[in-house]
C-alpha cells in the first residue's frame, strides 16, 4: 500500500503514479461484469447464462438464485437499514440493478459474456415524482415499526416551534412558492469500484470508498462474520462528494469473492456509475410571513425528498436537513415537515450538501420575492432577518457561532450591488447558505516517531482531493518541530488505523486533525519526560521550532532526543490521539453541531435572449472556515464546489421517464460544466476569525460552493430577464420557453 | 488472439510488443502493458481522462484502434518528465492545479500537446484546447493559472 507525504501525494500524481482502485492488480484476480436490463421496474420471468458460460475466459455467470442458494438468503446491504440486495432477484426495482453478473480472467471476456445474457422480464409501472409514488403501490414490504407510514414513504420528520397561527394572522406578506430540483449525477471522474480478496481467515476489501469503517460494519453484519476478520482500505479516490461514500460497490465484490475464493475486482463503467450514485430530487413549498417592515414572522416549509428505489443515507439526509430548513434567519414560528419518497430510481445517496442545498435554495429564493412586494432590498432584507453570534439556533444545537450578516455583506461588495446599474441585460444577486456537520462522532489518530525522526501516522480518514494528506502532514510537521516531507501518512485502513467515524460532512480537519494533534501532544510530553529525567530535571516549557524542540535548556530534533534517551527508553514513540464530538440524547439528530458550514455568494450574469443560455461574468464566494490551513488547496475546493453548483444550477439533471428509465445517463448526454463554463471572473474569500473546534479555530468547508450559487443565479436571472424559475436546472430551453411566454402575456 | 495478432507500438520512445485486432490504445496501454497512467471513464471519447500524445496530437485512446497506431510515436503521462517532472507538472504542483488526480494525466498530456504546437499559445487557444478534459475538483481555475505563464500572451 502506498504511504503518503505531502510532496510525493501531489507528485505521484502528476506523473500518472498515483494508484486508483482500477489500477490495482492483485495475482488471481477474477474481473467482473454485470448484467442489467433496459427497463427500471420489472419482473424477472428468466435469465438465460449458457452462451455466456461457454465465452472463453468465463469462470462463472451467477444470478440472484446462485447467491441465495450458496448464502441460503439473500445478502443485503445499507448504511442504516440492510435492504438492498446485491443481485436483483425476482423482480428489479430501478434501471440499472444487476440481475447477473459475469466472473472472467479479463474484463473484455466478462463485458462479452454479459452481453449474452439473456434476461426475459415484464416491465412494471414505476414512478418518479411526489405523486405517482404516493399513489403507487409499495415498493417495499412495510416495516413492522413503520405501521401507519404510506405506500413509498422512506420516514416523514416534523420539527416546529412557536405558534403559526397566531403569526399568520400578524404577517402582513406570506409569499408562497414551490421550488423543484431534478435528479442529479455525482460524476466523479474515476467511477466507483472495489476489489475483494479471501486471504485464509481473512477479507480484504480494497475500494474507493470514502467511509471504510462503515463499509466494515456492514460487510461484517451482511456476511454474518465478526468485523475482525475483514479489512477494508480505503484507496485514494478520483473525487466522490459523497458518492462513493456508503456502501456501493463494496458488498457485492465481497459476496462474489467469497463465493468463488479468489479474488474478484469489478470497476463500474461510466453508465453504470449514473445507476449507482445520484442526489435526490425535491419538490419543497415554502411559506415565508414577513410583517410590514420586513421582520420574517414564520416559514411554514414543507420539504419532499425523492430517493430512489432503497433507503442508502436517505432517511438521514432529510431528517438531518430539514432540522435546520429556516437556514440562518430569525423564525419566531415555525413548521417543517419533511418527507423521504422512494422512487423506481437509483438509490439516491449523499451528495455534497447533504439535502442542505435543496433547501438553501427554496428559502433564499423568498426574498426575491418578498422584496419587491414589501419595496425594499433583498440584500438589506435579508441582513435585517439573519442571526448574530451567540444567537440560538434551534431546540438543543449549537448557536449560531460565526459572523454571517458579514459574509452576505463581503458577497454584496464584491459582486457591487450597490453599484449604479450599468448594463440592463446583466443581473447580480447574493444568497447565504448554511449547514451544520454531522453531530457525536470521534475521530482517533495513531502517530509514530521513527528512530530517524520521520513520523508515521496512521488515520481512517481516505482522501478524495480535498487535501487531507497534505493539511495533517502541514499540522503534525507544526506540533512536532519537524518537517512536512517527513510525515507520511496511512490513509483509510481498518487494519492499521484506529477507528475514524467516517470522511464526510467537512469533519475531518476539526475532528482528525484534532484528534492529531492530541497525539502530538502526548509525544510531547514524553519528550518533556525524556528530557527531565536525562539532562535538566526542572524542564517545564516545551516549545515547538521549524526544526525541533526546546525543552527547558536542551535544544535538539527527534534522533537527538532518542540518542538521549537510548538507554532507558529506547528510541522511537508512538502515541494515540481522539477528539469527539459530545453527544446529546435530547438533540434530533443525536448532538449539537460541532460547528456550521456558512456561506455567501454572489453572482453577475447576462441571459442572451435568443437562446436562453446563461453567461457567469463574475463568481463570488465568501466561506466562513475559522482557520485555512491550506490556502491553495481550500481556494480549489470552493472554486471546484462553486462550479459544480453551477452545472446544477443550469444544465445537471438525470432525465428519467415516468417509469424511471434513465435517458441520459451518459457523459454525452448529462452536461457537467467544462472549462468553458467557468465565469470570467472568480473570487474566493475566507473568514478567518479562528472561531471552529478544529485546530487554530478552523472549522470544516468544501460543500459551501453548492449551497448559495444556485439561488443566486435564478435571483440573477430574474434581476436583468424578470424571468423566476423555481425549478432546476435552468436549462436554456426552460429559460428561453419562460422568457417566450412572458414576451407573449406582456404584448 | 494468436501470434498473428502481434504488433509493436512505439510508446514513450521504446517499442513494445503488443497484441489484438480490435483492441483500443486505452486497453493495450493500460493492461498489456500496464502503463495504469492513462485514465479512463466515458469510454467513448467525451470527458478526456484516457488523453494521450500521438506524433504531438493529443488523441483519446479510448477511441483509438490501437493497430492503426503502428509507426506513430505515442506519448503517455509516463513519458511525459522521466525523471526530472517536465514544466508543465511543475507548474501543476506549484499552483496546486488537481485535487484527486484523476482527471490529471489527461490534462497534462492534453495541455503538453498543445504547448507543442507551432501555432501561438493564446488563453483561447489552451481552453479550447481544454474544452474535452473534464474536471470535477477543481473548477479549472488553478490548472489556467498553471498554464497562464506558459502562453505567448493575452488575446
Amino acid at each position: 500500500m502506498q504511504r503518503a507525504t505531502a510532496l510525493t501525494s501531489i507528485e505521484r500524481r502528476v506523473r500518472g503514479e498515483q494508484e486508483f482502485i482500477a489500477d490495482i492488480a492483485v495475482p488471481g484476480t477474477l474481473h467482473a461484469a454485470l448484467v442489467h436490463i433496459d427497463t427500471a421496474r420489472a419482473d424477472l420471468d428468466s435469465i438465460e447464462t449458457g452462451a455466456a458460460q461457454k465465452v472463453p475466459g468465463v469462470v462463472h455467470v451467477w444470478t440472484g438464485a446462485d447467491v441465495i442458494e450458496f448464502f441460503g438468503r439473500m445478502p443485503r446491504f445499507g448504511p442504516i437499514a440492510m435492504d438492498q440486495p446485491v443481485l436483483a432477484f425476482e423482480a428489479t426495482r430501478y434501471h440499472g440493478e444487476p440481475v447477473a453478473v459475469v466472473l472472467a480472467n479479463s474484463v473484455r471476456s466478462a463485458r462479452r459474456a454479459a452481453r449474452m445474457v439473456r434476461v426475459q422480464s415484464t416491465p412494471r409501472p414505476g414512478f418518479v415524482t411526489v405523486e405517482a409514488a404516493l399513489a403507487a403501490e409499495s415498493l417495499h414490504p412495510p416495516h413492522p415499526d413503520e405501521e401507519g407510514l404510506a405506500a413509498n414513504l422512506l420516514g416523514e420528520w416534523e420539527y416546529g416551534w412557536g405558534d403559526l397561527i397566531s403569526a399568520e394572522r400578524r404577517s402582513a406578506l406570506v409569499v408562497e412558492n414551490t421550488y423543484e430540483t431534478g435528479f442529479a449525477h455525482h460524476f466523479a471522474i474515476e467511477t466507483p469500484g472495489a476489489i475483494a480478496i479471501p486471504d485464509g481467515d481473512t477479507l480484504r476489501v480494497l475500494s474507493a470508498v470514502q467511509h471504510p469503517f462503515i463499509l466494515r460494519r456492514v460487510l461484517s453484519e451482511m456476511l454474518a462474520r465478526p468485523e475482525a476478520s475483514i479489512e477494508v482500505r480505503a484507496v485514494d479516490m478520483g473525487g466522490s462528494f459523497g458518492g462513493k461514500g456508503y456502501p456501493k460497490v463494496g458488498p457485492l465484490v465481497a459476496v462474489l469473492a467469497t463465493m468463488a475464493a479468489r479474488p474478484v475486482k469489478l470497476i463500474l463503467s461510466s453508465e453504470e456509475a449514473f445507476f449507482t450514485t445520484q442526489r435526490e430530487a425535491s419538490e419543497i413549498s415554502v411559506r415565508t410571513g414577513f410583517d410590514g417592515d420586513g421582520n420574517i414572522l414564520f416559514q411554514d416549509i414543507e420539504a419532499d425528498f425523492l430517493v430512489g428505489a432503497y433507503g442508502d443515507i436517505s432517511s438521514r439526509v432529510v431528517s438531518k436537513s430539514a432540522l435546520h430548513a429556516t437556514g440562518p434567519y430569525r423564525t419566531p414560528a415555525s413548521n417543517i415537515r419533511a418527507r423521504a419518497i422512494y422512487t423506481t430510481t437509483p438509490p439516491t445517496t449523499a451528495f455534497r450538501g447533504f439535502g442542505a442545498p435543496h433547501l438553501v435554495n427554496a428559502i433564499e429564493g423568498q426574498f426575491c420575492q418578498a422584496a419587491v412586494q414589501l419595496g425594499r432590498d433583498p440584500i438589506e432584507l435579508r441582513l435585517q432577518n439573519i442571526k448574530s453570534r451567540g444567537e440560538p439556533t434551534v431546540d438543543h444545537e449549537t448557536p449560531v457561532d460565526g459572523d454571517w450578516a458579514e459574509l452576505i455583506r463581503i458577497a454584496a461588495q464584491e459582486i457591487g450591488m450597490d453599484d449604479a446599474p450599468s448594463d440592463p441585460r446583466v443581473g447580480k444577486a447574493v444568497a447565504f447558505g448554511m449547514k451544520s456537520c454531522i453531530p457525536a462522532t470521534v475521530s482517533n489518530a495513531l502517530v509514530q516517531i521513527r528512530e530517524d525522526g520521520r513520523v508515521v501516522a496512521s488515520v481512517g480518514t481516505s482522501e478524495m482531493g480535498q487535501g487531507a494528506v497534505i493539511t495533517f502532514a502541514r499540522l503534525i510537521a507544526a506540533e512536532l518541530g519537524i518537517e512536512e516531507d517527513a510525515v507520511e501518512l496511512e490513509m483509510g485502513d481498518t487494519s492499521r488505523a484506529p477507528f475514524d467515524a467516517l470522511t464526510a460532512s467537512s469533519r475531518s480537519l476539526v475532528h482528525m486533525g484534532n484528534a492529531l494533534c492530541d497525539a502530538c501532544r502526548s509525544l510531547k510530553d514524553h519528550a518533556l519526560e525524556i528530557v527531565r529525567s536525562c539532562v535538566d530535571q526542572n524542564a517545564d516549557t516545551v516549545v515547538t521550532e521549524s526544526n525541533g524542540l526546546w525543552i527547558g535548556n536542551w535544544r535538539g530534533g527527534w534522533p537527538d532526543l532518542f540518542a538521549l534517551a537510548s538507554t532507558n527508553w529506547g528510541s522511537g514513540l508512538a502515541e494515540y490521539g481522539t477528539f469527539g464530538a459530545p453527544a446529546d440524547p435530547d438533540h434530533p439528530l443525536g448532538g449539537p453541531t460541532p460547528f456550521f458550514e456558512a456561506v455567501a455568494t454572489g453572482v453577475e450574469l447576462s441571459v442572451e435572449e435568443a437562446t436562453g443560455m446563461v453567461t457567469i461574468h463574475k463568481l463570488v464566494h465568501v466561506t466562513d472556515v475559522g482557520k485555512v490551513h491550506n490556502l491553495p488547496r481550500a481556494t480549489g475546493l470552493d472554486e471546484g464546489g462553486v462550479l459544480m453548483g453551477v452545472g446544477l444550477a443550469l444544465s445537471e439533471q438525470v432525465h428519467t421517464d415516468s417509469d424511471g428509465r434513465i435517458l441520459n445517463g451518459s457523459s454525452l448526454d448529462y452536461r457537467i460544466p467544462s472549462i468553458d463554463d467557468i465565469p470570467a471572473a472568480s473570487v474566493s474569500r475566507f473568514q478567518e476569525n479562528a472561531d471552529g473546534p478544529g485546530p487554530g479555530g478552523a472549522k470544516g468547508m468544501a460543500e459551501g460552493g453548492v449551497l448559495a450559487v444556485s439561488a443566486a443565479i435564478r435571483d440573477a436571472i430574474q434581476d436583468c430577464s424578470g424571468v423566476r424559475i423555481t425549478t432546476l436546472p435552468i436549462t436554456p430551453e426552460r429559460l428561453w420557453a419562460e422568457m417566450q411566454l412572458g414576451r407573449h402575456e406582456s404584448s | 488472439m494468436t501470434v498473428s495478432d502481434e504488433f509493436e507500438l512505439h510508446i514513450n520512445g521504446v517499442q513494445c510488443r503488443v497484441a489484438g485486432t480490435s483492441v483500443t490504445l486505452l486497453e493495450v496501454l493500460r493492461e498489456q502493458l500496464g502503463l495504469t497512467g492513462t485514465k479512463f471513464n466515458c469510454e467513448q471519447g467525451e470527458c478526456g481522462a484516457c488523453t494521450v500524445m500521438v506524433d504531438g496530437q493529443a488523441i483519446v485512446a479510448c477511441l483509438a484502434l490501437a493497430p492503426a497506431m503502428q509507426g506513430t510515436q505515442i506519448t503517455t503521462i509516463e513519458g511525459v518528465g522521466t525523471g526530472p517532472l517536465s514544466e508543465v507538472q511543475q507548474r501543476f504542483i506549484a499552483c496546486d492545479a488537481l485535487q484527486c488526480g484523476f482527471c490529471t494525466p489527461g490534462m497534462i498530456l492534453a495541455v503538453s500537446a498543445f504547448l507543442a504546437t507551432d501555432e501561438e499559445h493564446t488563453s483561447t487557444g489552451v481552453r479550447a484546447a481544454l474544452s474535452g478534459n473534464y474536471c470535477r475538483c477543481t473548477g479549472y481555475e488553478a490548472i489556467l493559472h498553471a498554464i497562464a505563464p506558459m502562453l505567448d500572451g493575452e488575446s
